[in-house]
């Protein structure tokens, strides 16, 4: 597989604060990578470096092979785009003026792809307001099209609906859905906002205590997240028993209540309590949810 | 490199601060000219036209260090340095960047200055009473002396991500240099002798030694400190007295390599956010 | 109101730049002290002595100064980080936000210069001479140079309350001072200006001869003199620069004058404070 971005045991360190701790992630060409970690996990570290804002302590990444240290990574960088932490526009510069300003930077001879670019956002009627008088969901989509002005190839995008409304939730997802379909850019998202993540990941990574600590396909992750059956029940001493008689793995909830990890015939598991002078109240089907995957991933007490 | 200055220039033609630092310089010139023009028709008094030609390069050392934290600590403080790393321009090339493009305001700010001076000073001044040659020299002593105001502010803009920390230290540091340049200007003006008697020869007798006059190496080190320090300069400029008109460039020179040097190191080590 | 004040106090008590400003303080009052009295001593064969009050009251001088960077520093953080919403949301008022914060300031600038009085003390009453002012005259000066603190304090809170960017005022801050000093020098220039030129010429037989004295341009005569004046005794900036050199004339005036201003830009920033748009 070719991957867009590699890292390999990356570390960054404050004093003595270790923000990355030997971190190592492929993210490949053509994915949407969701990023996911706690607050404070080292997403937005990691970020930093592959940006070059920030010289890593050890260890190394590659950007489309090249590895940082070589000279060409400035010319791959010129496939990049990201929206670090907060959006970087100027904030007494329009919106016109401020991809006007990225163009130059980027030394894009003509400013006509400007209103096509501000469209794609959703800012095409801002005219002469500037961004300090833009409401935050507004700065965060000039921020993106900031990160779009040279027509990258990856993007990376730092909790890209961090203060958006829920309207604005789904147009910033559908933008990236159709810039990763149609225009095949490769996305890095970082975010803790796992219910939306999962409606666009086509990758994950896990990150905690600047660690990866499980790296797996979208397609993986289903399979690895068990279905189970939340069953309802007068007498969970009685359900334990007759589960333990069939060899099924479950967990006690409260007092009525149980997990069930496996799929089970309803009318015998019913018939079997009724031997034993239970009554089975309700049994619902339930998915794992990414964020009780990720819960049990990184343990999740530990840290609190 | 060149793309880095592009966009710089356009913002700064959008910028308001940019164009009131013009406004500000022009009111100046114009400010000092019509106060002579007015003692010129009232009293008849006589001015050459050195005496305001060259105070932009004490006005801009202030001037800059307003303009210069406040113009680039917004890449800081509005996180766009990050669109230029991002997209793969080096942290050296936009330092200088950021170096040439407050030179180049440095210079319109000062012909925002000379522009009212020259244009009334030209018909009422008497012609300076230095020559072409000396007059050129402190055109561009000047000029490398703006320079050097600007690597200095540069150096602190770039390196420090407050805004107003920036300012304030450009500010200060700059008040710090002028009083330092008074203070070392005091003791270099008492005269070597309290009195001078002249005899019908022509020949000067000195009279009793001044006790506060500074004399030997001690003086040397005054002198040439305050041919090094910019708001030294300044002051020689401002009067057009400058001793070593020929030092004072290089000495300039000598700043903007060592703190542009100073600034792009520290960058580069600089973890931004 | 007193809930805002040891709020205030507490941040005070942890800011580096408070101390750092106090520390400044007590550097420049060790400095000036250390620097009358080496004057002394290297010039002792001409009996030229040092006291006490050349620098006793230079804290006048100095605090326009240093309000100007701490003023807009520490309170500017309160729009910066959005701490000034956290006071409103629990419902205090804006004038006792505005009130509150103009007595840290004043409070703040009266612990600097004690900072420099106390500095000044220790070095200077073992070292200069005394006191030559009576007591009343001092006590007058004190009262003057603390009322100058005062109304530097009032004017910055107004600029640092007033604009909601941390930058752009205390670069405000410090070029206003800059001017006023400025401002000051050039007045005292222009009012001790001779108010005749003199132009001696020598004559044929050797002999100095004294030309009918023309009048001097520099000088201002008349309402534009009395103008002056007023500008010199009223400015904050004159002011110090009338303490620096120990020039005043009518400490009770001046003030009087501080006062004013205190009361003027209070009044003033509080009722602006009141009517502006937060974010």
């Amino acid at each position: 597989m070719e991957y867009v971005l590699v890292t390999q045991g990356l570390s960054k360190h404050y004093k003595s604060f270790k923000a990355l701790d030997g971190l190592t992630m492929h993210v490949p060409k053509g994915s949407v990578y969701g990023f996911v970690g706690r607050n404070g996990a080292g997403k937005t570290t990691l970020i930093r470096l592959i940006c070059g804002l920030q010289a890593p302590t050890a260890g190394s990444y590659s950007l489309y092979g090249t590895d940082f240290t070589q000279k060409d990574i400035a010319k791959v960088r010129r496939r990049m785009g990201a929206v670090v932490e907060t959006p970087s526009i100027y904030l007494d510069l329009t919106a016109q003026d401020n991809l006007k300003e990225q163009f130059r930077v980027l030394g894009v001879p003509s400013d006509c792809g400007i209103p096509e670019l501000l469209k794609l956002v959703g800012l095409e009627d801002t005219g002469k307001k500037k961004a300090r008088n833009f409401s935050l969901g507004m700065k965060q989509r000039l921020g993106i099209a900031v990160a779009l002005a040279g027509d990258p190839d990856f993007l990376v995008l730092d909790e890209p609906v961090n203060g958006l409304d829920p309207q604005g939730i789904i147009e910033i997802r559908e933008l990236i859905l159709k810039l990763n379909r149609e225009r095949n850019i490769t996305v890095l998202i970082s975010s803790h906002i796992l219910d939306e993540l999962s409606k666009l990941a086509t990758h994950y990574g896990f990150i905690d205590s600047g660690r990866i600590v499980k790296e797996l396909s979208a397609r993986e992750l289903e399979a690895a997240c068990r279905k189970c059956l939340r069953v309802e029940v007068t007498d969970t001493r009685a359900l334990a028993r007759v589960l333990d008689g069939m060899g099924v793995e479950y967990k006690i909830l409260s007092d009525g209540q149980a997990d069930v990890f496996a799929q089970l015939n309803i009318s015998q598991l019913s018939k079997a309590l009724d031997a034993e002078g239970c009554e089975l109240l309700s049994a619902q089907e339930r998915d794992e949810s990414l964020e009780s995957y990720f819960v049990n991933l990184v343990g999740g007490a530990s840290h609190d | 490199m060149r793309n880095l200055l592009s966009a710089n220039f356009l913002r700064l033609r959008k910028s308001g601060l940019f164009w009131g630092l013009l406004a500000v310089m022009f009111a100046f010139g114009a400010f000092f000219t019509l106060q002579h023009l007015n003692h010129y028709l009232k009293w008849d008094a006589k001015f050459y036209l050195t005496i305001d030609l060259f105070t932009y390069a004490l006005l801009l050392g202030f001037g800059m260090a307003v303009f210069i934290p406040l113009f680039f600590g917004a890449e800081h403080s509005d996180g766009t340095f990050r669109n230029k790393l991002t997209v793969g321009h080096t942290r050296l090339s936009i330092y200088l960047s950021h170096l040439i493009t407050s030179i180049a305001v440095a210079i319109s700010a000062a012909l925002a200055y000379v522009l009212p001076v020259l244009s009334v000073g030209l018909f009422i001044y008497e012609p300076p009473a230095l020559e072409t040659g000396t007059l050129l020299l402190l055109t561009l002593g000047t000029l490398a002396l703006l320079a050097a105001y600007c690597a200095l502010y540069t150096l602190v803009a770039v390196n420090f991500s407050r805004k107003s920390t920036a300012a304030v230290i450009c500010l200060l540091g700059m008040a710090v240099l002028y009083l330092a340049a008074g203070n070392i200007e005091i003791p270099l003006m008492h005269p070597e002798y309290l009195s001078m008697e002249v005899l019908d020869s022509g020949e000067v007798i000195p009279g009793e030694p001044n006790p506060r006059y500074v004399g030997g190496a001690q003086r040397e080190a005054l002198e040439t400190l305050y041919d090094i320090l910019p708001t030294g300069q300044s002051l020689q400029y401002m009067r057009a007295d400058a001793a070593h008109p020929e030092r004072l460039p290089l000495y300039s020179l000598v700043v903007v390599l060592a703190s542009t040097r100073a600034g792009v190191l520290l960058f580069r080590k600089k973890d931004l956010k | 109101m007193t809930k805002l004040l040891s709020a205030n106090l507490l941040r005070l008590r942890k800011s580096m730049l408070f101390w750092g400003c106090l520390i400044l303080m007590l550097l420049l009052g060790a400095g000036f002290t250390l620097q009358r009295y080496w004057e002394q001593a290297a010039y002792a064969q001409f009996g030229q002595l040092s006291y006490l009050d050349e620098v006793l009251f230079r804290h006048g001088l100095l605090i326009g100064i240093v309000m100007a960077v701490f003023v807009p520093l520490f309170f500017g953080t309160e729009y910066s980080d959005g701490a000034l919403r956290n006071k409103m949301v629990v419902g205090h008022s804006r004038l006792s936000i505005y009130f509150a914060n103009l007595i840290t300031a004043v409070a703040a600038s009266f612990t600097f210069c004690a900072a420099y009085i106390l500095a000044v003390l220790a070095l200077g009453v073992p070292l200069l001479n005394g006191i030559r002012l009576a007591a009343a005259q001092c006590a007058l000066f004190m009262l003057g140079t603390l009322a100058l603190a005062a109304a530097f304090s009032a004017l910055y809170t107004f600029v640092a309350m007033l604009c909601a960017r941390k930058a752009a005022s205390a670069v405000a801050c410090i070029l206003g001072v800059f001017l006023l000093l400025f401002a000051g020098i050039y007045i005292n220039s222009r009012l001790n200006a001779p108010e005749f030129l003199r132009e001696y010429s020598i004559a044929a037989d050797g002999q100095v001869v004294e030309e009918e004295p023309k009048p001097n341009p520099q000088y201002p005569r008349g309402m534009e003199r009395e103008v002056y004046q007023f500008l010199y005794d009223f400015l904050p900036g004159c002011q110090s620069i009338q303490y620096g050199d120990m020039s005043v004339e009518n400490p009770a005036l001046l003030a009087a004058y501080s006062l004013g201003i205190l009361v003027v830009s209070a009044g003033a920033g509080a009722a602006l404070f009141k009517r502006k748009d937060l974010k």
